[in-house]
């Protein structure tokens, strides 16, 4: 119950910000719906680093992803076809781009390590993307 | 107005995905199920409870956009944001089988995403359209 009508409020709360900021709606389920609706993950993670257990965070995002894409995109678009309008291949190109990235960080400098430095990078990587985005819109 | 419908629903959210993962998890304790078994299952359905809500009710309302953005969004937010930070906070040891079958799958499935996407440019459709078969074959991965 909590997460339907939950659900029903954030998405009219989240459409109603973008038109009244007169930005698309495309750009705040990007920015801040993503975000708002990754903070379960975010938090779970953190505690696992904070116990030094940063190793669940990997496993946990690898599941959410595929998740989201096999089940929560194939449960949406069985149910209603779903119209890619605002979402352009940049955005697309820019979630390949990020696993990749994740991949060779796994590679290089210190094999099969996700150390500090790369997780900064990862960091301003994301800067970047929603700096790239809020300009644009 | 909106901003409260926004923080008012997050917090539904939450507390809701919460319930979930509890309620879940104390229905496995009954039955005996071993905590790494619900720890991957149910830790992980719960922690994406939120936004298989978000983009059912936004794509069921018609603004698909928000649906196929949650996800994207999510997605890269998860990859580049919790890694990020996690990492910075206690550096991340990843083992042969995620680095060699995890992470792969991970680009497959953004691939195919990116694929199913894109009629205009392969199919020279007028729309692009993530129809109900690409949905169909999408749950056929999963």
């Amino acid at each position: 119950m909590g997460l339907v009508y939950g659900g029903q409020f954030f998405v009219d709360g989240a459409s109603g910000i973008a038109r009244s900021l007169g930005v698309s709606e495309s750009v705040i389920a990007i920015t801040l719906v993503a975000a708002g609706t990754s903070l379960p993950e975010l938090a779970t993670s953190v505690v696992a680093a904070l116990k030094k257990n940063p190793e669940i965070a990997i496993g946990n995002v690898i599941g959410s992803n595929l998740f989201n894409i096999f089940l929560v995109v194939g449960t949406s678009a069985s149910v209603a076809p779903m119209y890619v309008r605002d979402i352009t291949n940049i955005d697309f190109a820019v979630l390949i781009a990020s696993c990749f990235l994740l991949f060779i960080f796994g590679w290089l400098f210190k094999q099969r390590m996700i150390t500090r430095i790369e997780g900064g990078i990862l960091i301003l990587c994301y800067v970047g993307y929603t700096a790239y985005l809020l300009i644009n819109a | 107005m909106n901003i409260l419908l926004l923080t008012g629903g997050l917090i539904l959210i939450l507390v809701g995905a919460n319930l979930l993962t509890d309620g879940a998890s104390a229905i496995a304790n009954r039955f005996h199920i071993s905590p790494l078994v619900i720890g991957l299952t149910i830790v992980a359905f719960g922690t994406s409870a939120p936004e298989l809500t978000i983009s059912l009710v936004s794509a069921l309302q018609g603004s698909s956009d928000i649906a196929i953005g949650n996800v994207v969004g999510s997605n890269i937010f998860n990859t580049l944001m919790i890694v990020g930070v996690t990492a910075v906070l206690s550096p991340i040891s990843i083992s042969k089988g995620t680095l060699s079958k995890e992470i792969p799958l991970c680009l497959l499935a953004s691939v195919v995403l990116f694929i199913c996407a894109n009629d205009i440019f392969l199919n020279r459709e007028a729309e692009n359209i993530i129809s109900r078969s690409d949905g169909l074959v999408l749950l056929c991965f999963f």
